[in-house]
């Protein structure tokens, strides 16, 4: 499936932030992690932060000027198995959570560019990207 | 089940309208019937106009401030209610979601400069304009004002004026479009919330009697209108006959001219969403695509290759692009002016007569282009409000020009170009009073002015801007000696 327009692209971020957090939350919940508890609750909350400002700016972001149709964002691109991260091992859930970050990441570089007409947005999805990256990168201490 | 029959809204009560006559509200999208509405009569009009004359007395004592605090309440709400108010705008009108959001997010940028009131409705001073005499000049509300807005924006139109209205002092009567009353019907819901005093805010459903009965309602100080010229020239002879101040913005023809040194690539998802955004019924719609020179077929190659890629479908799935017209007697006359179109002469180079989509009983026309479009044929002359394209291949930045200012209707026109002084040229010469420079659809935030010239807009005071909060209000000059 495309995402074809601006509230398609927000649609799709702000289920993404909504269902990663979901994933942190089920995390927090495995015994294996329990030293982790603190973060994982942290970066859960920054996913809700997220799927927050997302909203706002599809609220707010959107006019007539600059509903331009979107071409070549593929859903299919960013899609990563589910998983259910109360019944994994410690090191498989921190993969799974490295692997969700880099999706993240991944979309958020790749959809910027196509929003270049509404730039604030496009400048919201450059500085998500900047942190899912660094949010992998602190994932990785914890294997 | 029956549907349920929209109320009025009078001196703070619902009320439902003693008309028998009653009109049906579609959703575009699958062409079934989802409301119904009354055609209110001349005396429930009278009845709100009374209440809203009564309430203008107290209103207008109370301090412009605490008049725009309302609104600041009133922009909250919006906020907390988005999703509600533009989902409702899709299911009566059929506008995809994103165009519904960017019109209800037009709506609440007027609330918000409504706010600017002790700024904005602020007079003058002069001093010593003879010795010893001083002279100011107040601006004064009126009492109270209609509005009559068009089905494209169900949420916006009204909201171009009634914020101002409201903050100046003046009480107001609406009658929203019987296409589309269920936007405003939620709208005024929420506008409960805020507990305006009685009368001063008040919805009449209803047709041409409603219209008739607010323009010869001797009480209602001036009107509002946004529609199609003929109704909008109607509409300023009757309010002059009348007395009544009017500000009355009617169609459009609005040109895109297309430079040879224009970028494509860049341009052309601006000029996609200027040509099929809202399926073309807006007043700032581009309905005439004129390139100059020899740009022509690499642009029309592209731009037709993009306009058959739009997903058309219901507004409410987030992947329509493009969403159905109004209805299907509106449906019926784009058909009739695409049928024009072939028996002029014209090439039609993508037909959107049948198009696919998911419910075929809804009230699509697809992306359709006219190509070889001469500027005498009916479809370059007169307003189709729907997704079609009309190609005049032009010479000349002059020649565009010359065609932009000899369609009566003087609306907008967007030039695309890399070069300043062509973009100079243009918008240095063109009538229409709204202009795009690589911009495709040239619509002014509630800072600016709105309104277009010619027979695209009747009267002096155009929406939003600092000229609605002069529309709303009148100069009363006061000049003082002191013995």
């Amino acid at each position: 499936m495309s995402l074809k327009n601006f509230g398609g692209v927000l649609d799709f971020a702000i289920e993404l932030e909504n269902e990663d957090a979901s994933v942190l939350e089920l995390a927090e919940k495995n015994q294996e992690m329990s030293s982790y508890q603190e973060q994982l609750t942290r970066l859960a909350k920054e996913n809700k932060k997220n799927a927050k400002t997302l909203t706002r700016a599809r609220q707010e972001n959107v006019t007539e000027m600059i509903l331009e149709p979107i071409q070549g964002l593929e859903v299919e691109n960013y899609q990563e198995a589910k998983g259910d991260p109360t019944s994994m091992r410690k090191d498989e859930i921190v993969d799974h959570l490295k692997r969700l970050e880099d999706r993240a990441e991944r979309f958020y570089r790749e959809a910027a560019i196509r929003l270049q007409p509404v730039s604030d947005v496009a400048g919201i999805f450059q500085r998500l990207a900047k942190k899912r990256g660094e949010r992998r990168k602190k994932l990785s201490t914890l294997s | 089940m029956a549907l349920p029959i929209m109320k009025n809204y009078i001196n703070g009560e619902w009320e439902q309208s003693k008309s028998a006559d009653i009109g049906k509200v579609w959703c575009p999208a699958t062409g079934e019937q989802i409301a119904q509405v009354p055609y209110s009569t001349a005396a429930e009009v009278d009845k709100a106009v009374s209440v809203a004359k009564e309430a203008f007395e107290e209103w207008r004592r109370v301090p412009p401030l605490t008049r725009a605090r309302y609104m600041f309440a009133l922009k909250e709400i919006f906020e907390d209610n988005f999703e509600e108010i533009s989902k409702t705008l899709v299911r009566e009108m059929g506008k995809t979601l994103d165009e519904s959001r960017g019109e209800v997010r037009r709506m609440i940028e007027n609330v918000e400069h409504s706010t600017g009131v002790t700024s904005l409705m602020m007079g003058s001073t002069l001093e010593d304009i003879a010795k010893g005499i001083d002279c100011r000049s107040e601006r004064q509300p009126l009492g109270v004002f209609g509005c009559i807005p068009p089905f494209n924006f169900p949420a916006m139109v009204p909201w171009w004026f009634m914020p101002y209205a409201l903050v100046t002092g003046n009480t107001y009567v609406v009658k929203p479009s019987e296409q589309v009353p269920m936007t405003q019907g939620f709208i005024f819901e929420l506008l409960e919330e805020i507990d305006l005093p009685e009368g001063v805010i008040n919805m009449v459903h209803g047709s041409k009697e409603v219209v008739n009965a607010m323009l010869d309602h001797p009480d209602i100080q001036g009107v509002s209108f946004v529609g199609s010229t003929p109704t909008a020239k109607y509409i300023y002879k009757r309010c002059g006959e009348t007395g009544k101040r009017a500000q009355a913005l009617g169609g459009a023809k609005n040109i895109v001219t297309v430079m040879p040194d224009a970028d494509i690539d860049k341009a052309l998802p601006s000029l996609i969403t200027s040509f099929y955004g809202c399926a073309g019924q807006r007043c700032l719609s581009g309905a005439v695509l004129a390139p100059v020179g020899d740009i022509a077929d690499e642009l029309l190659e592209k731009f037709v290759a993009q306009a058959k890629s739009l997903k058309l479908g219901d507004g409410l799935d987030s992947s329509t692009q493009m969403g159905p017209l109004v209805s299907a007697a509106h449906k019926e006359r784009v058909l009739g002016y695409i049928e024009k179109g072939i028996s002029e002469g014209a090439d039609l180079i993508l037909d959107g007569r049948n198009p696919e989509v998911d419910n075929p009983n809804g009230f699509y026309v697809g992306p359709t282009v006219f190509d070889n479009v001469d500027k005498d044929m009916t479809i370059a002359k007169e307003e189709i409000f729907g997704p079609v394209v009309s190609v005049l291949r032009a010479k000349s930045l002059q020649e565009t020009i010359d065609f932009a200012n000899t369609r009566g209707m003087a609306n907008a026109a967007c030039i695309y170009t890399a070069s300043g002084a062509a973009a100079r040229e243009f918008k240095y010469k063109v009538k229409p009073t709204m202009v795009g420079v690589n911009i495709g659809i040239a619509a002014p935030m509630s800072f600016f002015p709105f309104g277009g010239s010619g027979e695209s807009m009747f009267g002096t005071h155009k929406g939003q801007g600092h000229d609605v909060f002069h529309f709303f209000t009148d100069a009363k000059v006061v000049i003082n000696r002191w013995f």
